[in-house]
């Protein structure tokens, strides 16, 4: 690979890393002003449940990007500490890569497990951070043209993507829409080195030929807005 | 055919546009590049199609430029293949037949200055047809002067690609298609033969568009054979993908020669539509199944033509039952006659099973003496013609002998063959081969009649089985090896088209081989098997024709891929 497309796989990581330490700083200057002054509540053992939607974009350009929905618990530790659990359901088409997947659909569904900085400004706006740890549950299917290409011929023809660990971070903005409705804004980097197997199988002899592929780029950037319903 | 498909669904969805734009914008007129005249209008559906003087492909054009411009016409035109000078397309205008005589003589003449006037030209002439270049607006004005009983595009020569009947037959037609799977490498597949006459004129249409040639002859010339240019058309046919290697040679140091240089190459898969006699004991050994040895050491995959002899051989121990030292065919008979026709010529080939010891490089310890004795035949008698006597004493020559008879007469001759015992320990196991007849030979021995290398076990030897019935050609040679082995390994399409030997002209083992190598190369290239692997995949798939499992014909059976 390339030095310069490292560089381009590298740069969402590397904004974002850099807009988590600055916004978090800022985040936290304006909160620990404003919060005197406002007099924000005391949020801790609040609970929310929400829902998001979105786009998500993958770093590697065989895959693209399409709409990404998903769930929010969140369980405020405190008044600036957060826990969120995300699952976001993604499925994106797959242009063929020789080297791991094939021309498909590919769908993954991280489940995220988030640690929030939160900074409320006042009682409407509350910036946060967030990172986190990350399982992705993917799955891959090949497109039934070429399933049915190598059917025609006797072969039966599998690519498997496994479930993987990743990491997330990014942060977004709250809004109070009510006592207990708040809307999001959310920007998340998820990142995640996939791997698989693939197996072309003649149904005749059952000669089989096999292989693996790693490292598969699964990093992805969410851009979502939800809403969160807050029993607390 | 795809193509033409296409192209006129690409004509129909230009015509269904048309009509639609037609419908929203009446008004709109076919913005013109020609001279302003007045044209008539096609007033009707059936004018899209029928004019009584325009060929409907002209018609659909002249409609696709007044509804859709200029541009899309000439780019359907050209994805039609059709011929534009400029912006004038190529037709040719048919004068009545009723122009004769002087008519005639000023019929072309002024049909010419006609066409001038619309702004056409006249490129040639020959009889009622004049090829011309017309504005396509002036087609219409062309076909209303009198003179003209036709306008129609120009008839066009096709390249006759003939495709081998094999590629269906063996089912390599539904691998053509097929994105290649974890495999980017070119399949390399080496013709190794002794000619590629012939074959500069076919690339590109009968072979790919670039091969490597090269010939290890000392002549260094590769137009000595058309054989190995219909046997490349085979592999083209069966994969068209394939990186092609041509490469011939005249004789078993050039073949060694030629072997060596296609291993660094990197060629993948060898097409060995050659055979030979007296060249190594037919249990696998010798210099030319060394060869093969080492190619297949070389990860390279050897199909060789088991050859097309089962009709001129013969075998047998030898026999002596009046112990006069010549030996005794069935019914105490001494000759094994051949009818020779006129002004043809044979060759004979006899060898004995005491080739001794093969080292890699030479055989050594034939120590039994056998002679082959040339007669012909007169009335009842048979006069002495010659013979060939190697001397076989343990360190000199091989169980071995052969010899050439020419027939410069108009009449068809009898040749007797005999087998005389020289000196010799045991009576050893003969091997007859006539080369230059159809036969069936006298007391012919069809099993056992493989020629070399396709005794080789590091080979896949190819029987052939008719491309059309799935029948063993009665010529096609046929195992088992001198060592007890079942060869060939299978049969595959012989009988098939080509453009070298017309249609369904090319018959024989060597015509099966290259299918063979085909569909190994193709299996090689769309998929990530290696070719060991690839071997065993077409051994299950292979049609089990014959006896039941493998034999001595069919092998595992006829090559069969889907």
């Amino acid at each position: 690979m390339s030095k310069k497309r490292q560089w381009a796989q590298r740069l969402p990581a590397l904004v974002f890393t850099l807009f988590f330490c600055f916004s978090s700083i800022f985040a936290f200057a304006i909160s620990f002003e404003t919060g005197q002054e406002a007099g924000a509540t005391d949020d801790r053992g609040r609970i929310g449940l929400g829902i998001l939607g979105g786009y998500g974009l993958f770093a590697n350009s065989q895959f693209g990007g399409n709409a990404a929905f998903g769930a929010t618990f969140t369980f405020a530790v405190s008044r600036n500490i957060a826990i969120e659990i995300a699952g976001i359901y993604l499925k994106t088409n797959v242009a063929s890569d020789p080297d791991a997947l094939s021309k498909g659909k590919l769908t993954t569904m991280p489940l995220q497990l988030s640690l929030l900085g939160r900074f409320p400004i006042n009682k409407k706006f509350t910036p946060y951070v967030l990172a986190g740890g990350s399982y992705f549950f993917n799955s891959f299917t090949l497109d039934s043209a070429i399933l049915d290409g190598w059917n025609a011929v006797g072969f039966t023809l599998t690519e498997k993507l496994d479930k993987a660990f990743g990491f997330h971070f990014g942060g977004g903005l709250e809004f109070a829409l009510g006592e207990t409705l708040s809307a999001c804004f959310d920007v998340r980097y998820c990142m995640a080195k996939g791997k698989g197997n693939w197996s072309l199988k003649d149904s005749i002899s059952t000669i089989e030929t096999n292989g693996t592929f790693k490292d598969l780029n699964l990093n992805t950037m969410m851009f979502t807005v939800g809403l969160k319903y807050f029993f607390k | 055919m795809k193509k033409h498909a296409k192209i006129f669904r690409l004509i129909i969805l230009g015509l269904a546009f048309s009509g639609a734009l037609a419908v929203f914008l009446p008004s709109q007129s076919a913005a013109s590049n020609f001279l302003s005249i007045t044209t008539p209008v096609l007033e009707n559906a059936d004018d899209l199609y029928k004019h009584p003087k325009i060929e409907s492909a002209l018609c659909r054009l002249i409609h696709v430029f007044r509804s859709q411009g200029f541009a899309t016409m000439k780019r359907l035109a050209t994805d039609l293949n059709l011929d534009f000078e400029g912006d004038l397309l190529r037709v040719t205008v048919v004068t009545q037949n009723n122009n004769t005589g002087a008519r005639a003589n000023l019929a072309v003449p002024r049909l010419t200055q006609r066409i001038t006037t619309f702004g056409g030209k006249v490129e040639t002439s020959y009889g009622n047809d004049l090829q011309s270049l017309l504005p396509i607006d002036a087609v219409l004005q062309v076909a209303e002067e009198a003179r003209v009983r036709q306008i129609r595009l120009p008839l066009k020569p096709h390249t006759c690609a003939i495709i081998s009947e094999g590629v269906a037959k063996t089912g390599a037609d539904s691998w053509q298609n097929l994105t290649p799977y974890r495999n980017q490498n070119l399949v390399k597949v080496a013709i190794l033969d002794l000619g590629f006459t012939g074959y500069e004129g076919l690339l590109g249409t009968e072979l790919p568009a670039s091969v490597t040639a090269k010939s290890f002859r000392s002549d260094l010339r590769l137009d000595t054979d058309v054989h190995g240019t219909a046997c490349a058309e085979i592999v083209h046919d069966m994969a068209p993908d394939a990186q092609l290697y041509l490469v011939n040679f005249n004789t078993d140091t050039e073949q060694h020669q030629a072997v060596d240089w296609l291993i660094a190459q990197g060629i993948n898969i060898i097409s060995y539509s050659v055979g030979w006699a007296n060249a190594g004991d037919g249990k696998g050994t010798g210099p030319i199944t060394e060869d093969v040895k080492k190619a297949a050491n070389a990860g390279i995959t050897w199909c060789s033509a088991a050859g097309n002899d089962a009709r001129v051989h013969w075998e047998g121990i030898f026999s002596d039952t009046d112990s006069n030292n010549y030996h005794n065919f069935p019914d105490n008979d001494e000759f094994l006659e051949i009818t020779l026709p006129p002004q043809d010529s044979i060759w004979i080939s006899m060898n004995w099973d005491d080739w001794g010891t093969w080292n890699g490089i030479d055989y050594s310890g034939s120590a039994n003496d056998y002679d082959l004795l040339f007669y012909i035949k007169s009335g009842a008698t048979w006069s002495y013609l010659g013979q060939s006597a190697n001397s076989q004493n343990g360190n000199s020559s091989w169980p071995s002998e052969e010899d050439g008879i020419d027939n410069p007469t108009a009449a068809a001759v009898t040749i007797g063959l005999r087998i005389y015992k020289h000196n010799a320990t045991r009576n050893c196991k003969m091997e007859i081969f006539v080369w230059g007849i159809g036969g069936p030979i006298e007391y012919n021995v069809p099993a056992g009649s493989l020629t070399i290398p396709a005794d080789s076990p590091f080979c896949v030897a190819l029987g052939a089985s008719d491309v059309t019935t799935d029948t063993y050609h009665s010529y096609s040679s046929r195992g088992p090896t001198h060592d007890g082995r079942i060869k060939p390994d299978f049969a595959a399409p012989s009988g098939t088209s080509g453009w070298t030997y017309g249609y369904y002209g090319f018959y024989g083992t060597s015509a099966s081989t290259p299918h063979m190598a085909g569909a190994f190369a193709i299996m090689k290239g769309k998929t990530p098997y290696p070719l060991p692997k690839i071997l065993n995949i077409i051994v299950a798939r292979a049609l089990d024709l014959g006896d039941p499992g493998q034999d001595n014909k069919f092998g595992y059976g006829r090559v069969n891929l889907k």
